[in-house]
């Protein structure tokens, strides 16, 4: 598998591709063939928080906890022996299946854990991970903190936004990318750390950063006409309307595209029941 | 050459399966010894493992350097189990440490067993692996092992048979350096927002959901099984009498070979940068180290004649912690690096104290203000102060270290920070 190293994520450098490991693919490096595929559901309770995507295909108008997003969200509840301990776990889910989280979906939360919204808003504005607006099909982060900074964080992020041609916190115009500067990735050994979606490319120069974004944009699905999925009016969303889910998984309105993660095997592709029609997302969404 | 490079003068207990993605499996980890450790502590007392563990010395690898079995110690002794929690600190965002996430990735079950071993001895019920929220492929590993311990009975109402009833959780955070506190994740883990609490009472007494509380890093229940396995004095023969066994080291910065290399503690530092790391890159000469992650004092290169242990470090007027070096070369721009840090600071601090989220910004803008030619003659007599005022006057450290490196290296490399403000000077003056 070695001749597949470096190029089959197209990331030029991760840890591991050189010295005694460089017998190892990336896949080997990163686990995915371990993982292996992880249902929206997912399995054990212990583990269920434990696999928030941040799924290349974002769908901020998704209802949230429905289908089997609600079987994992009980799960999820079973863990804590207080209900509000699975706050930061849900809203890591409603930011898996949305991309980012808003006052609807904090909303939304509040009213599963029986929190009055206000307080989920003063909790989720303190952590950055979650996105309070949303973000390009790949948020780039790169780090500039200090290990990174001696070896040209600061060049690797102006690289990243020239490229990208945005500014810093902005989308893209072709709503592909967000590159913001991040704080220590806990990679410090393999600068530049820059993590892109929920994926760390390590050791990453300046030189490296075009061809990076030119891999990421064949990555991005290409998007489908929609299913005809009879969606119920916005009132119905919370709870009281029962959504009709298409059976077929693979009909039209699925996202394709290639392979995009090193997690291999993951289901990249959220359950026909929290996509809405084309005509529910934002238009730089559309674009592909 | 970049990681995983292997140096014949390692010594590797926790990191012996680092790369070998077999040894991720269930199966796998069985086949080398794994699970065997959890066996033996399940059939012993709790008492009895707390005291293979105090007598092995093993130290917190979280920062602090605190005896491990000690703390275990602290919890209340009732056999009831019904109410105490048992949380692995996997929040590992100190810049300049990244020792975590390698145990987290390659050896999940070693992180697991060790983590489980620990919950019986302090006779909890539960275990929370708290980690840090970008660690998506690390997070799904462990959540894969999780899988594996549940259907194979290891973890659950029986562990391996035993009757008693140890469940295990990962629990990601949402991107907040502060977390990494041990109170601060307790607020996390139960949906809060991540700020410290004041102690008293202490976690022993009141930790995660009001219950009694023992939280300990990835590295330290890593290295539980090795010496439930082998015994303590095993453990012993590797490190100093007050700092014994073995370290992971996370070289990082201006070196020839970076990444983690585990080392008897009392390794000698200038071995480590010139030996095993290969030395200074392009051949360039050292300017400073930091020998324990961005929160402790900086070294310049002549202090560099020092053993890696706690004792030893902290004699040096600095700090072990969580053993992260990072090597800055003659090039570097030291009140440039020193303004990042505190940047750092500056956007992680939770905001409860006045010192700290106050002190942190001016800190950052003076800083700035320097770097960006616009110093005053007065700026390090300012910053200093403002160090001194953030100095043990917080709810927790990170007010403190947000001020250790500047303070450190005004003391040590005050002709950068001169040079830069004479050069501003007139133009200031002309303002
Ligand atoms: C601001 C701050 C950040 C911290 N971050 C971490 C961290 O990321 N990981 C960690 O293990 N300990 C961290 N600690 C130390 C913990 O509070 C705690 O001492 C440690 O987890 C205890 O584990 P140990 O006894 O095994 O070292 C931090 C402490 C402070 C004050
Ligand atoms: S010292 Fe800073 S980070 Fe710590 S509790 Fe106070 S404000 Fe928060
Ligand atoms: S400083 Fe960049 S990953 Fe730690």
């Amino acid at each position: 598998m070695s001749e597949q190293k470096t190029t089959v994520l197209g990331n030029p450098g991760f840890a591991g591709e050189t010295g005694d490991f460089s017998h190892l693919s990336e896949a080997d490096i990163r686990g995915s063939a371990y993982v292996g595929r992880r249902p929206p559901e997912g399995r054990e309770a212990g583990a269920a928080a434990s696999y928030p995507y941040q799924l290349l295909q974002k769908d901020p108008a998704a209802r949230l906890f429905e289908g089997p997003y609600r079987e994992r969200a009980e799960k999820i509840k079973s863990r804590y022996p207080e209900p509000q301990g699975a706050l930061l776990p849900l809203l890591n889910l409603a930011q898996e299946i949305r991309g980012h989280v808003d006052a609807e979906a904090m909303a939304t939360v509040a009213e599963e854990l029986d929190l009055s919204p206000t307080y989920v808003r003063g909790v989720a504005t303190f952590y950055t991970m979650y996105n309070k607006q949303p973000v390009g099909d790949f948020l780039i982060q790169v780090c500039t903190n200090v290990a990174c900074n001696l070896c040209g964080g600061d060049e690797v992020m102006a690289e990243f936004l020239k490229a990208a041609g945005t500014e810093s916190g902005e989308i893209s115009f072709d709503g592909a990318f967000t590159v913001i500067e991040a704080e220590c990735l806990g990679a410090c050994g393999f600068p530049t750390a820059v993590q892109i979606n929920e994926r760390y490319f390590e050791n990453v120069t300046t030189a490296e950063v075009p061809a990076i974004l030119e891999q990421l944009r064949t990555e991005r699905p290409i998007r489908r006409k929609p299913a005809p999925v009879d969606v119920k009016p916005p009132e119905a969303r919370h709870g009281a309307g029962k959504v009709e889910v298409p059976d077929d998984p693979g009909a039209p309105g699925e996202t394709v595209g290639p392979e995009s993660n090193p997690y291999a095997g993951g289901d990249r592709t959220p359950p026909a029941a929290a996509r809405p029609p084309a005509s529910d997302r934002p238009s730089s969404e559309g674009q592909g | 050459m970049a990681y995983p490079y292997r140096h014949e003068r390692e010594t590797r207990v926790l990191s012996e399966h680092f790369g070998d993605p077999e040894a991720r499996t269930l199966e796998g980890w069985k086949k080398r010894g794994g699970y065997a450790a959890l066996k033996t502590a399940l059939g012993m007392a709790p008492n009895e493992v707390v005291d293979i563990v105090k007598n092995s010395g093993l130290r917190g690898r979280g920062g602090a350097g605190f005896p491990t079995g000690v703390k275990w110690s602290f919890m209340p002794k009732d056999d009831s189990r019904q109410s105490h929690y048992f949380l692995i600190n996997a929040d590992e965002s100190e810049p300049g440490a990244f020792k975590d996430r390698e145990l987290c990735r390659w050896t999940p079950h070693q992180l697991i067993e060790g983590a489980m071993i620990g919950a019986h001895a302090i006779r909890a019920k539960h275990v929370y692996i708290y980690i840090r929220g970008e660690f998506f492929e690390p997070a799904q590993i462990i959540g894969r092992a999780i899988e594996e311990v549940y259907a194979a009975g290891i973890a659950g109402p029986d562990a391996m048979g035993s009757g008693i009833s140890i469940d295990v959780t990962l629990h990601l955070g949402a991107g907040a350096y502060i977390c990494g506190e041990e109170t601060a994740l307790m607020n996390s883990l139960e949906g809060r927002r991540g700020q410290p609490r004041i102690k008293p009472p202490f976690p022993a007494v009141m930790g995660a959901f009001s219950k009694p509380t023992t939280i300990n890093n990835v590295e330290t229940v890593c290295a539980v099984p090795h010496i439930i396995t082998n015994g303590a004095d095993w453990y012993r023969q590797w490190g100093t009498e007050k700092s014994p066994g073995t370290k992971l080291f996370n070289m990082s910065g201006h070196l020839v070979r970076r990444g983690n290399f585990e080392l008897p503690l009392g390794f000698p530092l200038k071995d480590l940068i010139y030996d095993v790391c290969g030395g200074i890159r392009d051949g360039r000469k050292l300017k400073a180290v930091i020998p324990g992650g961005s929160s402790v004092p900086i070294l310049a290169a002549d202090e560099i004649d020092i053993a890696m242990d706690y004792e030893s470090v902290a004699a040096a007027g600095t700090m072990l912690g969580t053993a992260s070096v990072i090597v800055m070369d003659d090039q570097t721009n030291m009140v440039k690096q020193v303004r990042r840090m505190v940047e750092f600071y500056a956007h992680e601090s939770c905001g409860q104290c006045t010192p700290c989220r106050e002190g942190t910004q001016w800190l950052a803008r003076i800083l700035r203000r320097i770097e960006d030619g616009y110093g005053r003659q007065e700026d390090l007599d300012q910053l200093l102060e403002i160090g001194t005022n953030m100095t043990g006057t917080t709810i927790c450290v990170l007010s403190d270290s947000a001020a250790a490196p500047v303070a450190s290296s005004i003391a040590k490399f005050k002709d950068e920070y001169l040079a830069l403000i004479r050069r501003a000077e007139p133009a200031a003056a002309a303002v």
